[in-house]
């Protein structure tokens, strides 16, 4: 009887993780960015970075069973203006040297809505920078492409893929990037994009 | 005579202030800071994902008129170091 049950148990624990798939989020064609945005009163700051890596487990068919992290390294962080990218990187601000990372670590996945292979979430999750962690919701959207990472990568790998896009705005002073402070010249808030786009190659 | 250094001087500050003038205005006059790269937007065909690619170009902005400006003041103010009159010629 003990073996019966222990069976059936690891043959559901089997199904329930049989269709979750991982994406890797290291995109060697460099299409996955971020964007991020400060007013300031010259012009606004824009800055983009490819350095994404990371992983995201998810179901296809239950949008609300996804976990992972995405991972940004912090010194591929660039603006146009080398002093001012100078200054980002720097102690004062990101302080890179000794915070090389910003990440984002889903914890829960809340109202998720599934329209065909698209579905759109709001995904709690703990975002670090400059090694302070806060937990914050964004609202996400993704697209599952079944057996097109194949055309993505010119035949050469077959297997599916996972669009993620999102935006979301944060405040430097929130995690210790000169709070308070040079609110004159930048603003606090920050408007950050996403797209990336995570591969599950077929083994 | 004046002094050749004075107005070689003066001749380089006019350059240097003319040159910055007209580089900044020819490569499109921007309000903006100094950039070291532009981008041109691109979208991915299989994901539809949006994103920039960056091209090297120096695109001078306000900051880069400034230092030319500054420079070029600051290059005419120390051309009246040199005296008015070359001193080699002697008055009979």
């Amino acid at each position: 009887m003990k073996i019966q049950v222990l069976a059936l148990t690891a043959l559901l624990a089997t199904q329930a993780f049989a269709d979750e798939i991982a994406f890797d989020f290291k995109d060697p064609k460099g299409v996955n960015n971020i964007v991020f945005k400060l007013d300031a009163p010259l012009e606004s700051i824009s800055g983009t970075t490819n350095g994404i890596s990371g992983t995201i487990s998810a179901d296809p068919a239950e949008p609300e069973d996804i976990e992972g992290k995405i991972i940004v390294d912090a010194k591929t962080l660039t603006v146009p203006n080398p002093l001012m990218q100078e200054h980002m990187l720097g102690a004062d601000w990101l302080d890179t040297a000794k915070h090389p990372e910003i990440t984002f670590e889903i914890k829960e996945v809340l109202n998720s809505k599934k329209d065909g292979n698209s579905g759109t979430a709001n995904v709690k999750g703990v975002f670090t920078m400059k090694g302070v962690s806060k937990e914050i919701t964004v609202p996400v959207t993704v697209t599952y492409l079944p057996g097109r990472l194949g055309d993505r990568t010119g035949g050469k790998m077959q297997g599916d893929l996972l669009v993620v896009r999102t935006n979301f705005q944060i405040n430097r002073g929130d995690y210790g990037i000169k709070q308070g402070e040079n609110l004159d010249k930048v603003s606090d808030v920050i408007d950050i994009s996403l797209a990336l786009a995570g591969s599950a190659p077929k083994k | 005579m004046k002094s050749p250094l004075r107005t070689i001087t003066r001749l380089l500050a006019l350059f240097i202030l003319s040159t910055c003038l007209s580089w900044w205005w020819f490569s499109g006059a921007d309000m903006g800071w100094t950039k070291t790269y532009v981008t041109i937007p691109a979208t991915d065909e299989i994901t539809g994902i949006p994103y920039e690619v960056k091209k090297e170009k120096f695109v001078p902005g306000v900051d880069f008129v400034a230092v030319g400006i500054g420079l070029s003041f600051g290059i005419f103010a120390a051309s009246f170091l040199f005296s008015p009159k070359n001193p080699k010629i002697q008055k009979p």
